[in-house]
C-alpha cells in the first residue's frame, strides 16, 4: 500500500502537542498517531479525539527532538496505512525494502538504534519491524567470525574458576551510550 | 551505513527489539550468531527456535543435519581431525550457502549439544554410526533418546554393547563385521550355502527352538529357525 493521498494541515481540533526530552514541541495530527499504539491509547484514554476536551502537551521524556522529527517523517509517509494492530503477526521477513525506506534508514548505526528504541517505546509496529529487518539484513550471509567483528564482540563469557560466575561479558554489551527507554510517559493532567 | 560507522551494538539493545532482530534473521545467520559467544547463544535460545528433526551420520566425517522446515535444512559437517580442533562446515540446504568455523573447545559431542540446545531438542531422529566415534559415551550423553540407530559393529558383543548404550530406541539396525563361524556352519548344515549373517535377534520358544531374526536389507527381514 502506498500513501498517495494528500496530507491535511493539522488544526487545533485534530492534533495534539508532544514534547520531546529536550523540550521541543511538535504539533501532531491525530491521524498520524494511529500508527503508534502508545499515542493512540493515550489519546483514547484521555479522549483527545474530542473537540471539547482540553489537550495538554504530551511529554515524551525518552525521545529527543531529532528522533521525534525522524518518527514524524515516518508517520507522514505511512499516514494512510492501516493503523497499528495488536499482536501483528503479518510482518514481513523479507530483506527487500522500498526505495523510500532505504533512503529513510540510510543513517548511522547509533541513530538507527535510537530510532529502534523510540519505535519500540511508541510501539509503531511497521517502523519497529522494518528496522529489525534492516538490522538482521546486516548480519545475513556472514560467518560466526564475521558477525563477531560486525558486532564488535572481542571476548566470550568466562566463568570464574572458583564460583562459576561469569567474569567477562561481550564487549559490545558493556558499552554505554544506549538510552534506556522503559517507562511510559506520565499522563498529562486533564 | 558508511565505512566509518560505529559497530552494530546489537547486544546493547533491550530484549524485545533484540529478540525480534534475531527472529528476522535467516536460519543460517541465527546458527552463526549462536556460535559467536555464550551470550549470543543464550539470545538465540531465548527466541524458542524449533526444528522438525535432527539426523546424525558418523562416517569419515560427522554430518549433523537439522530439518528446520519441510524444505529448509542446515547441514553441519564436522571434520574430527584428531590432531586439531573439530572443524565445522555449516551450510543450508538446498541453497548450499554457509560458512566454515572452528571452535577450539568444541568436540563432536559439544557441537551436537549446541545444536540440540539451540533448537530445544533432546531427541535425535536417526543416527548412522558407520565408523567408531572417539568418545561414544560422551556422544550418547548429549541426548535423551534416539528413534532409530543404524550401526556397524566389529563383533556381536560390541553390537550388544552399543544397543544397550543407545536404548531406549524405537528401531535398531546393525551389521556385524565378523561372522560367527559356528553360525555359518549351522546355516550350511541347514542347506543354506551362501548365508550372509548380518546379526540379529534370537527368539527362543518354550520347547527350546531358537530362531534368529536378521535384517539383511532395509526393506525385509529373515527369520531362521534352528
Amino acid at each position: 500500500m502506498s500513501c498517495e493521498e494528500p496530507t491535511t494541515s493539522p488544526t487545533p481540533e485534530n492534533n495534539i502537542t508532544v514534547v520531546s526530552s529536550d523540550g521541543k514541541e511538535f504539533l501532531l495530527d491525530l491521524k498520524l498517531t494511529e500508527q503508534s499504539e502508545t499515542l493512540a491509547r493515550l489519546i483514547s484514554n484521555f479522549e483527545y479525539d474530542r473537540t471539547d476536551v482540553k489537550k495538554d502537551p504530551v511529554p515524551l521524556g525518552n525521545i529527543t527532538s531529532a528522533q521525534m522529527q525522524k518518527i514524524i517523517e515516518w508517520l507522514q509517509h505511512h499516514r494512510y496505512y492501516p493503523k497499528w494492530e495488536q499482536n501483528d503477526i503479518h510482518y514481513s521477513t523479507s530483506f527487500t525494502f522500498e526505495t523510500w525506506v532505504e533512503e529513510y534508514l540510510n543513517i548511522p548505526n547509533n541513530e538507527m538504534f535510537e530510532l529502534l528504541n523510540a519505535a519500540n517505546y511508541l510501539n509503531i509496529p511497521r517502523l519497529f519491524s522494518t528496522i529489525c529487518r534492516i538490522m538482521a539484513s546486516r548480519i545475513t550471509g556472514k560467518s560466526a567470525e564475521q558477525i563477531r567483528t560486525v558486532l564488535n564482540i572481542k571476548t566470550d563469557v568466562k566463568n570464574d574458576v572458583y564460583t562459576g560466575i561469569p567474569i567477562q561479558e561481550d564487549s559490545s554489551s558493556s558499552e554505554d551510550g544506549m538510552s534506556e527507554i522503559s517507562l511510559s510517559p506520565s499522563p498529562p493532567p486533564i | 551505513m558508511s565505512d566509518g560507522d560505529p559497530p552494530l551494538r546489537l547486544l546493547s539493545l533491550p530484549n524485545t527489539p533484540l529478540q525480534r532482530i534475531v527472529l528476522c534473521m535467516q536460519h543460517i545467520d541465527q546458527f552463526a550468531l549462536s556460535l559467536v559467544s555464550q551470550r549470543c547463544k543464550d539470545l538465540v535460545k531465548s527466541i524458542d527456535l524449533t526444528c522438525l528433526a535432527v539426523y546424525v551420520e558418523v562416517e569419515s566425517k560427522i554430518n549433523i543435519r537439522i530439518r528446520i522446515t519441510d524444505c529448509s535444512w542446515i547441514k553441519c559437517l564436522l571434520n574430527d581431525d584428531r590432531a586439531t580442533a573439530v572443524k565445522s562446515e555449516v551450510k543450508t540446504l538446498p541453497d548450499r550457502e554457509g560458512f566454515a568455523y572452528s571452535k577450539p573447545e568444541y568436540r563432536v559431542e559439544d557441537w551436537l549439544r549446541h545444536i540440540l540446545e539451540m533448537y530445544h531438542q533432546s531427541e535425535i531422529d536417526r543416527i548412522h554410526l558407520l565408523e567408531p566415534l572417539r568418545d561414544v559415551q560422551s556422544f550418547r550423553d548429549t541426548f535423551t533418546s534416539c528413534s532409530t540407530i543404524v550401526f556397524n559393529a566389529r563383533s556381536e558383543s560390541e553390537a550388544v554393547e552399543l544397543s544397550r548404550m543407545f536404548c531406549p530406541l524405537k528401531k535398531l539396525e546393525f551389521y556385524v563385521y565378523q561372522k560367527d563361524p559356528k553360525t555359518l556352519v549351522a546355516f550350511r548344515t541347514a542347506g543354506i550355502a551362501n548365508a550372509q549373517f548380518h546379526g540379529g535377534y534370537n527368539i527362543r520358544k518354550k520347547d527350546g527352538t531358537v530362531a534368529t531374526l536378521s535384517f539383511p536389507r532395509y526393506c525385509h527381514f529373515e527369520m531362521l529357525v534352528w
